[in-house]
């Protein structure tokens, strides 16, 4: 009898442990990091330097100043994105259309989401190369 | 100091004995600034001023008259213990060289190519180490900057933090937090700019001061129409300075598509268009800065004013009040004619 209510325990135990994996695994929703840098190149490269500042920390300090001037002016694209690392900081090594090398670095504020609530991570610096063109 | 034979190519693989390292401490103090590699990435090399050419490896240190060369896919990272870090970028020529200065030995630390970018940790005293390219040197003091040397022999260096003293051609210019200077070959340093932080707010402004308005509604007026001129003064100066950068940027980029060398056109989006298009950006940001911190004093200070004197005067409107109105005509107008061409629709 004590064994079949430990038994019981136990059962409850995993199968509430397995919910919470589930609901904290499920997809969040709201782009991950290395989502907003494909869709960051994607705009650039398709001149929506408008859609830039939805995935610019607000709180940046060159927030208000950035524009579509400065995008142009501080890029260089069409942008062929080679690889993506890391999941904040991303580091993005990309060919652009004048064929040279350059590696971006992306960092980020906000968290990953759960179910309950999308991810709302922002890009807070950018940097090309080792300079900085938005922080 | 200890040789190795690098396997298959011919070159030397140089490491430091303990017993030959300590020997040079004790027998020269100023090697106390050597710099250690603590990280890399592709296959830099060093070059000794005896002229081997070695692999560079982690832990190795740096005497002075060695240079770090880096390749297109190459980065180092030096330490001089927890002194400073310099970060030596791709396609760069590092070197640490030793002059004597007032019989002081005395580090100086340049590129001839490339760039690097420099962090020191202390506030460095009399034996500080200085900085800079093959044609331009810095003195430094507790301060992060990058240093650019242009293919064309040009000097552009930008400083995070800290300060720099940048001398050529007799002229020194003192950079300090968030500045930069250009300096030509063969000549003294060009105008220094600026990166400034994030535009003035002046919504809380208003609140504070809201006494000292009702005193002196008049003379409120003239000190807004006076800091208005400030920015305004400021904005047009920016955005020629941009204007002028741009020229030089937008040039550049269109030579990097004309260069039919991979290596080169690579070298001269990275050491030229690069920079020229850091210093247009730092003019676009600047002039941006002054326009966005007008429109605050506009919107949350000049406004308000206008909106009490107007709700006060309501029944009965006095010379006074039509003066105060008449004035604040006049500098909302001057406004619209300074402003609104650096501004955008999603600022106002």
């Amino acid at each position: 009898m004590k064994a079949r209510k430990t038994l019981s325990a136990l059962t409850r135990i995993i199968a509430i442990a397995a919910l919470v994996a589930v609901i904290g695994g499920c997809a969040a929703g709201g782009d991950s990091p290395q989502d907003l840098v494909r869709r960051f190149f994607s705009d650039v490269n398709a001149g929506n330097y408008d859609n830039i500042t939805s995935y610019l920390d607000s709180s940046a300090q060159n927030y208000n100043q950035v524009n579509q001037t400065y995008w142009e002016n501080a890029l260089n694209p069409d942008y062929t994105i080679n690889s993506l690392s890391g999941d904040g900081p991303v580091t993005a090594q990309v060919t652009e259309g004048t064929g040279t090398d350059t590696t971006f670095e992306f960092t980020f504020s906000g968290s990953e989401g759960n179910m309950f609530n999308p991810s709302d991570y922002k890009i807070k610096t950018i940097s090309d190369g080792g300079s900085t063109i938005f922080q | 100091m200890l040789q190795t034979t690098h396997t298959g190519s011919g070159r030397t693989r140089r490491a430091l004995g303990c017993a030959a390292l300590l020997g040079i401490l004790a027998a020269a103090p100023a090697l106390a600034q050597d710099a250690s590699v603590v990280y890399l990435e592709g296959e830099p090399e060093l070059r000794t001023p005896q002229g081997t050419t070695d692999w560079l490896d982690f832990g190795m240190s740096l005497a002075a008259g060695d240079s770090v060369v880096t390749g297109s896919n190459d980065f180092v990272e030096l330490e001089q213990g927890s002194a400073s870090t310099i970060q030596v970028d791709p396609d760069t020529v590092f070197t640490i060289r030793e002059v004597e200065v007032d019989g002081q030995r005395q580090t100086v630390m340049s590129n001839s190519v490339g760039s690097v970018r420099y962090r020191f940790n202390r506030i460095a005293g009399r034996g500080e180490p200085r900085i800079g390219t093959s044609s331009v040197v810095a003195g430094i003091r507790g301060t992060e900057v990058t240093v650019y040397a242009g293919a064309d022999g040009s000097s552009l260096f930008l400083v995070d933090s800290g300060e720099v003293e940048v001398t050529s051609a007799g002229q020194s210019v003192s950079l300090t937090e968030n500045e930069g200077v250009e300096v030509p070959v063969g000549g003294p340093p060009g105008e220094k700019f600026e990166v400034i932080g994030r535009e003035l707010n002046f919504a809380d402004w208003a609140a504070s001061r809201r006494g000292d308005f009702l005193d002196d509604p008049l003379g409120s007026l003239d000190g807004v129409a006076t800091r208005l001129d400030e920015f305004s003064t400021e904005a047009a100066t920016w955005y020629q300075n941009y204007l002028d950068a741009k020229e030089q940027s937008d040039a550049a980029r269109e030579r990097i598509g004309e260069i039919q060398d991979e290596q080169e056109r690579q070298t001269y989006r990275d050491e030229t268009w690069r920079p020229l298009a850091d210093q247009t950006g730092a003019a676009i940001l600047n002039y941006r800065y002054h326009a966005l911190s007008a429109l605050s004093l506009r919107r949350y200070v000049l406004g308000p004013m206008y909106m009490e004197m107007k709700t006060r005067n309501i029944l009965q409107q006095d010379a006074q009040y039509r003066e105060f109105v008449d004035r604040f005509d006049e500098i909302v107008g001057s406004f619209e004619d300074a402003f609104v061409q650096y501004l955008e629709d999603t600022d106002i």
